[in-house]
């Protein structure tokens, strides 16, 4: 179990991390969430013990001394891999700063990089690997040691659709171990579905923290979820009047304060713009971000 | 203590066996050696040499030709004559410029004018296109001087066996101290050199190794793999381990030039190293490294290319190289109050120390008091730059103001 205990950290004149407290239980996957420059991955060096906190504490597994590296596995936002070492002398490099004996490590590589599809990039420099790849091997390094602690800031990064469910799989395989994980994102719709629980920040401040489906009953709400013919058509000044928000996948979504107004929206939007599918959806957790976000306001 | 190990171990691992490194390990001695190989090949083989050709315009009529012919006699490769001389014994201004256009023209490589009262004004003039001829100058000086001798001891009825007991010269024979053999030029010039070798070595060493390591924290902190290694060690042991392993690259390039340096020593006979003296450099060694590591370090960490560190780096390195400008002042007058003042200095105690230790003008007073400065500045420099390394490593893309780094170094 991981907690930070109101964790305050200001650089000159800027309050990175603003008195923020969360828990994170074993077994669980806590999402740290929030747009770029949100504190998220000043929160995380803290945990790290890369950065001290100026006020606050964080809580081991019960203890406030951090433990050994070996007790983590740890994947920065930013590509923290040496350049021009083979792919597996460096991860054996990082497992014996961890502890871990050489030939031990190497088995595990192995199997992480058959499992990623890379076996046959073991010797190769990691410079001269994509960065999907790259990314992958960044992930593989951070769980080759078997740590207790996972934290993965912005691990999706960079992954295509099919590295990104291998990626899922594994996490789950993690958390079925009982690890305690935090994923940080600013991609919120992308990984709310991995998430049990999920803290929500924005500019150095804790807005919700929690349980996820609790907080999406508590802060949820439905919307009318629209898909035009025409994709160009999203654009439509009649979206815009709505306050209708895009979404990725083609479709946009309209706020609506009660169910009696939905019929006449429906019949607005239909007698100017042709549409595949109009239906009412759940909102995302974007979305219940932007309504909270405002809501501090 | 342990990880310290793996990070020393594996800095030192990747360097070791990058190119770049073996090439310069391995190329400079090589080279050396090779360049001294072939210079001493080309002057014995006479390889470069080829004849010169002079213009003589005498105008008292009786020296030009037997100069030339004691010169054309004399110098020869081969038992090929290595000077051709024209010799003019009617002067004129036709021949004059005649002699004018072939230097022009590069057919002569210069002429003289030897005037009708020599032997009263004892002076003659020499035209050239360059200056280069001053050996060819010194041997045409020498002939006339012979020539001229001779003649006034036939004109004062001297015994013409006494010139060479007039003209015999004294030479000056330089012995090592305890030994029986007579050095020679190449070993004289060896012992000259050596407290520059050992100067250069040292240099090499210390400021390459410190360099090596500020461009190493420099790309990890562009790449962003020091927040890696942050995770997995303390900043201390990352601090510690980087520098040993360089340390370690540094002193094994060291000891390999030193055996090469006892090669050629002992080839020219010379026992340049003693087991007191090996102790003594690889002290200062470690001790200079580690204070252009501290400094290199902090350097390193403040800023995110190579370029700008640069700038700073220039700066400093004119102070590294001060001791390297005054080598010779430091061989030939060791305890001077300028060199020993010099010695006291932390940047440039090693450098001096070293070179006069080579020339054997260091006392154990001086030894022991240079050691307890450097001790004392190693401690001081790294815990300041560790300050400064731990606050700026991770300040990513900002300028870094020399008020900060103070207060960093205060707090």
């Amino acid at each position: 179990m991981l907690r930070l205990e109101e964790i305050t950290k200001q650089f000159e004149d800027v309050l990175a991390v603003d008195s923020v407290s969360f828990t994170v239980e074993p077994g669980r996957i806590f999402g740290f969430l929030g747009p770029n420059g949100a504190g998220k991955t000043t929160a995380i060096r803290i945990i790290m013990d890369i950065l001290k906190a100026d006020m606050g504490r964080v809580i081991y597994d019960g203890s406030p001394e951090k433990p050994d590296a070996s007790a983590f596995g740890y994947l920065p936002e930013e590509r923290g891999l040496y350049q021009k070492i083979p792919v597996k002398e460096l991860l054996i490099y990082f497992a014996s700063l961890r502890g871990k004996k050489a030939h031990e490590a190497g088995m595990v590589i192995d199997n992480y990089l058959e499992r990623f599809d890379l076996s046959s990039r073991y010797n190769t420099k990691v410079s001269e690997l994509s960065k999907g790849n790259q990314q992958k091997v960044q992930f593989i390094n951070a769980i080759v040691h078997d740590p207790r602690f996972l934290i993965l800031d912005e691990p999706f990064s960079g992954l295509d659709p099919v590295n990104q469910i291998i990626l899922k799989e594994i996490l789950a395989e993690l958390k079925a171990q009982e690890k305690t994980i935090i994923l940080s994102s600013h991609q919120m719709d992308q990984v709310e579905k991995i998430c049990d629980d999920i803290g929500l920040v924005n500019k150095g401040k804790l807005i919700v923290s929690g349980d996820l489906k609790q907080i999406k009953q508590q802060h949820g709400k439905q919307v009318l979820e629209v898909m035009p013919l025409e994709a160009a058509q999203l654009q439509h000044d009649l979206f815009r009047e709505m306050s209708g928000e895009v979404q990725g996948n083609g479709n946009i979504h309209i706020p609506f304060q009660s169910e009696s107004e939905v019929q006449g929206m429906i019949g607005k939007i239909n007698a100017v713009i042709p549409t595949r599918s109009i239906r009412i959806a759940e909102a995302g957790l974007e979305e219940i971000f932007i309504s909270l976000v405002r809501g501090v306001k | 203590m342990n990880k310290i190990i793996i990070i020393a171990w594996h800095e030192f691992k990747i360097r070791v066996r990058s190119k770049w490194f073996l090439i310069s390990t391995f190329g400079l001695p090589l080279l050396i050696i090779g360049i001294s190989l072939l210079s001493g090949y080309i002057a014995g083989a006479g390889l470069g040499l080829s004849e010169k050709h002079y213009g003589i315009i005498d105008e008292t009529g009786e020296y030009g030709r037997a100069i030339s012919q004691k010169l054309e006699k004399r110098y020869t490769s081969d038992g090929v004559p290595q000077y051709r001389f024209t010799v003019e014994n009617k002067p004129s201004q036709e021949i004059k410029s005649a002699f004018e256009t072939l230097v022009g023209d590069g057919n002569m490589d210069g002429y003289f004018i030897i005037p009708a009262h020599i032997a009263d004004s004892m002076e003659v003039s020499f035209y050239s296109k360059q200056v280069g001829s001053f050996r060819d100058v010194s041997r045409f000086e020498n002939a006339l001087n012979d020539i001229l001798l001779m003649q006034r001891v036939e004109v004062y009825g001297l015994d013409s066996s006494l010139v060479d007991v007039l003209k015999a010269r004294v030479n000056v024979s330089s012995y090592e101290l305890g030994k029986e053999d007579k050095l020679s030029g190449g070993q004289e010039f060896f012992r000259y050199m050596m407290p520059f070798a050992f100067l250069f070595l040292l240099f090499m060493g210390v400021f390459m190794g410190a360099q090596l390591l500020m461009r190493g924290i420099i790309e990890e902190r562009s790449n962003r793999v020091i927040e890696m290694m942050l995770s997995v060690a303390h900043y201390n042991e990352l601090m510690a381990g980087k520098i040993i392993g360089l340390a370690g690259l540094g002193i094994s390039q060291s000891l390999l030039y030193l055996i090469v340096l006892a090669g050629v020593g002992t080839y020219y006979g010379i026992n340049v190293i003693d087991s007191v003296m090996i102790i003594l450099f690889l002290v200062y060694f470690i001790l200079g490294y580690l204070w252009w590591a501290a400094v290199f370090m902090a350097i390193g960490s403040l800023f995110d290319s190579e370029q700008d560190a640069q700038q700073a780096v220039g700066f400093i390195s004119i102070l590294a190289v001060i001791p390297i400008m005054l080598w010779t002042l430091v061989i030939e007058s060791p305890n001077s109050t300028l060199v020993n003042v010099l010695s006291y200095i932390p940047i440039f105690t090693p450098y001096f120390m070293i070179m006069k230790l080579a020339v054997s003008a260091a006392s154990p007073f001086q030894v022991g008091i240079t050691l307890i400065i450097m001790v004392v500045a190693v401690y001081y420099t790294m815990r300041i730059a560790g300050k400064v390394f731990r606050t700026a490593i991770l300040l990513y893309g900002k300028r870094i103001t020399l008020p900060e780094i103070l207060r960093w170094i205060r707090t």
